[in-house]
């Protein structure tokens, strides 16, 4: 489904991504794991075109991304879930996931702002509530809910986890798998949470400034303490 | 006296609504594009001429009237249309210093085609006959227009209220004036939805300038005077507000009306007042909160890593060889060229001084034109009562007053505002002045002080006569050319390097333990001093003063120069003046063209080229240089393109 080939992102003069390849297939849930800096964020903004310089072959089913405008990736079934958020701080709760109906691909039916809510039981009592009336762990999942509406067929979700109580993150990994089965969304986690990241994905990637290092299963990784030791040890 | 109070409600009712109807598009898209739209006034007039070339000057019945503002409307939607792809879309990500400026160049463009269409006439345009007439409550006399335009401005505040806050497409507006970015991230197409909002907001200028044409005189001046007042409310509003902009308008509206009835020797100064008490006291407007320091925000130009030292000896040749040209003049050239070369002398010390804020120190002011009236009116006046004597004397007290003044005006605006909010402000403050000189009967009203005797300059041991135009000039020359050495050798200097930290980031810039305010301030009174100094050259030079050196046009002058020769050179200024006056000389024939000209080179210069002539010839050689080390710089250079 999405394709990245030999992928260099440069913010200004400083090449970040070094070249990193990846495939996506449907309803496949795959995290990217990395220390602060290790370019995770910027390879989500690359794949949908909201900020550094992308070069390389990234494709979506075939089609080339690069010509496309980040809500012309959206429509095609790709939702970014930014790390900082970016709740609209105007539009209430419920208003802020009706927004993302916009980013709905073609054929897919977007879940209404209830059906979102049920997944996320922590909001249904804030519904009435402004953006800028949320705490930021409210707007986690509210910026969560508000990716998933459009029915994505693939979410890019960037370190959703910063920040959170553990209970919160608890109720995030739960929230997610029930969706991404029952819709079968396919996945794309940055995370430095490994729980997290091992509880709602099935294959990882390690990256280190800016490259691939290591990828593969989750047993496999286990497998291969050094990785883990090497790469992702401060 | 309850009666004219009434009368002036009345008044100040329909004139705060006028000002709403074009503040309204002003706001609306400064809120989504962060570009103040110089140009808006512009628009909003030529609706007005294409209203009026439809009904003539009185319209035959009210849909005629109503048919013709909507035709306005459309034409200029289009043009906004254009304008949005051609010269907005460009400026997304520009410095607010340049969009201003490019806005600017859009307004003169504008202004210029209009006199060239429609010449400079005035014309008196009658309301359509539905809506002539007055109606009388008791003794209070109210024309029905001005209560049709009441009516019409609390109609679109109520019609954009109702849209920007009830309608979905209204919510979407307000997400993408928050955030543009996660606005393309839930599926909204941004460039799309932008496009419109700029259409709609043009559509409203088009239609107000059609439907607020009666019982204006139509000229190519209209623009300037609702532009102000229309900045004013939306700065007053806070920038981005309907619904401050709604109120403010309808404030200086009465502020206005009153300042008839109350100050009738002084027209208009009252809203200007009202403005800088209320910058002062709320910097970023009214109905928002907190301040950004923008003075430091990033520069639009790329910094072209160029090697001048490579160049120097050919540069400082060539600039020589240029001075020697210029001081030979009186020798060569007819004495009709010799004074204009004296006007251009002072007007490039003029925009040395500007850019020294600007270039320098990266502090925006669009009242620079107040010093040099005051120098204007100060040197005149001393040299009229001195009959020509004193003459150093003189300059160098004009010279003092400037630094007074630009030390009492900078203690308070440069301390409490920066970016836009002081562009405004010292706008705001030229423009008061300029009201007060044209209103003091001791400064000669409108028609200004003539008859400047030409000086003699007394040094001591012998007296050299000023008189003839050749002695002046080469005398401009000297004092010009001290001056422009003096502030370069500042700029070079120890506080020049300050200066340029502080443009750079004044934050990190305060942290080393630098008084950022105490050096704007500096930077800011040696500015105005020499700039006062400038004004204090040209009075016996044109041997005539008017009001109009301190209009804000004249404040213009020196920015279009320096962005003509390029705002982070140090002798940019310079060049920028002298292509300025050939181009300007070239064009003066035909009244509009040379507006037209100016405009839309600078237009070109700002959005293709923004540092300037010298940037260019400095890329030139910088790609001449890349051709011949081969084709590794040119691949870096395709890399770094997004």
């Amino acid at each position: 489904m999405l394709e990245v080939k030999q992928l260099r992102a440069l913010y200004g003069d400083s090449l970040v991504l070094h070249g990193i390849d990846l495939k996506i297939a449907p309803s496949e849930r795959v995290a990217v794991i990395g220390r602060n800096g290790a370019g995770k964020s910027t390879l989500l903004k690359s794949i949908m075109g909201g900020g550094p310089a992308a070069h390389g072959v990234l494709q979506w089913n075939g089609a080339d991304l690069h010509r496309l405008k980040g809500f012309e990736r959206t429509r095609l079934g790709l939702s970014l879930v930014p790390e900082d958020r970016r709740i609209f701080p105007h539009l209430t709760v419920v208003e802020n996931l009706e927004i993302a109906r916009h980013a709905t691909a073609k054929g897919k039916t977007p879940a209404s702002p209830e059906a979102m809510i049920r997944f996320f039981p922590m909001l249904e009592t804030l519904k009435a509530r402004f953006g800028n009336q949320l705490s930021g762990g409210q707007q986690q999942l509210l910026a969560v809910a508000r990716g998933l509406l459009p029915m994505p067929k693939l979410l890019l979700l960037d370190e959703p986890t910063e920040g959170l109580a553990p209970i919160i993150v608890e109720q995030m990994a739960k929230s997610i798998n029930a969706i991404c089965d029952e819709h079968r969304v396919a996945l794309l986690l940055s995370e430095q949470n490994l729980w997290f990241a091992r509880q709602c994905t099935h294959a990882l990637h390690v990256l280190d400034t800016g490259r691939i290092v290591f990828s593969g299963t989750w047993d496999e990784f286990d497998a291969y303490p050094e990785v883990r030791n090497r790469h992702l040890a401060v | 006296m309850l009666d004219q109070v009434l009368f002036a409600l009345a008044n100040g009712l329909a004139t705060g609504m006028a000002v709403f109807l074009v503040a309204a598009g002003v706001t609306l898209i400064f809120g989504l594009l962060r570009i103040l739209n110089f140009a808006q006034g512009s628009f909003f007039m030529l609706g007005a001429y294409v209203a009026f070339s439809i009904m003539g000057p009185s319209a035959s019945s009210i849909w005629v009237f109503l048919l013709a503002a909507l035709v306005s409307g459309v034409v200029v939607a289009v043009l906004g249309l254009v304008t949005d792809m051609v010269v907005f879309r460009r400026l997304r990500n520009y410095d607010e210093a340049y969009t201003l400026i490019a806005t600017f160049a859009l307004m003169m463009l504008l202004d210029g085609l209009i006199k060239l269409i429609w010449g400079l006439n005035y014309h008196s345009i009658s309301p359509p006959p539905s809506l002539g007439g007055v109606l009388m409550f008791g003794p209070v006399i109210v024309p029905i227009f001005s209560l049709f335009i009441i009516g019409l401005g609390i109609l679109v505040f109520i019609i954009l209220e109702f849209a920007i806050h009830r309608l979905w497409i209204g919510k979407i507006v307000q997400a993408l004036a928050h955030d543009q970015w996660m606005s393309g991230f839930v599926g909204i197409n941004v460039p799309l939805m932008l496009t419109l909002t700029v259409v709609a907001a043009f559509f409203l200028a088009g239609a107000a300038g059609g439907l607020l044409l009666p019982n204006q005189s139509l000229s190519p001046t209209l623009s300037h005077a609702f532009l102000l007042q229309a900045f004013i409310a939306v700065i007053i509003g806070g920038l981005g507000n309907i619904r401050g902009a709604f109120m403010a308008a309808l404030v200086l509206g009465l502020v206005e009306s009153l300042n008839a009835v109350v100050l009738p020797d002084q027209p208009g100064v009252a809203m200007y007042v009202v403005m800088v008490a209320f910058m002062l006291w709320r910097p970023a407007g009214l109905l928002s909160a907190g301040t950004v320091d923008h003075a430091t925000s990033q520069h639009a130009a790329a910094s072209v890593p160029i090697d001048w030292a490579r160049y120097r000896t050919m540069l400082t040749v060539a600039g020589i060889a240029g001075a020697i040209g210029v001081a030979a003049m009186p020798l060569w050239a007819n004495p009709g060229t010799v004074f204009l070369a004296g006007v251009a002398l002072i007007a490039a010390l003029f925009a040395l001084s500007w850019n020294l804020l600007f270039g320098t120190t990266g502090l925006a002011t669009f009242g620079h034109a107040a010093f040099f009236a005051i120098g204007c009116y100060a040197s005149g006046l001393m040299l009229k009562a001195t009959g020509g004597q004193w003459f150093l004397v003189v300059l160098i007290a004009a010279a003092l007053i400037g630094a007074v003044v630009a030390a009492i005006v900078g203690s308070v605006a440069i301390r409490r505002t920066t970016g836009i909010a002081l562009a405004i402000l010292t706008l705001a403050l030229s423009e008061i002045m300029r009201l007060l000189i044209s209103s003091s009967a001791s400064l000669g009203r409108d028609d200004g002080v003539s008859g400047i005797p030409r000086p003699d300059l007394d040094l001591g041991f012998t007296t050299l006569s000023l008189q003839s135009t050749q002695n002046y000039f080469w005398f401009l020359f000297v004092v010009c050319g001290a001056m422009a050495l003096g502030l370069w050798w500042l700029s070079a200097g120890p506080l020049g390097r300050v200066l340029r930290a502080v443009k750079q980031d004044a934050e990190r810039t305060s942290f080393l333990g630098i008084n950022i305010g105490r050096y704007r301030l500096v930077a800011f009174i040696i500015s105005g001093s020499v700039a006062t100094l400038a004004g204090a050259l040209q009075a016996p030079w044109v041997q005539i003063v008017t009001p109009e050196a301190a209009n804000y046009l004249v404040s213009m002058q020196p920015m279009l120069s320096t962005l003509l020769g390029g705002a982070a050179f140090f002798w940019g200024p310079v060049v920028g003046t002298v292509l300025f006056f050939i181009l300007a000389e070239a064009t003066r024939a035909l009244a509009g063209l040379s507006e037209v000209v100016t405009g839309g080179v600078l237009l070109l210069l700002v959005m293709l080229a923004p540092d300037g002539v010298l940037g260019i010839i400095g890329r030139l050689r910088l790609r001449k240089r890349a051709a011949s080390q081969g084709p590794k710089l040119e691949f870096v250079a395709k890399e770094a393109r997004p």
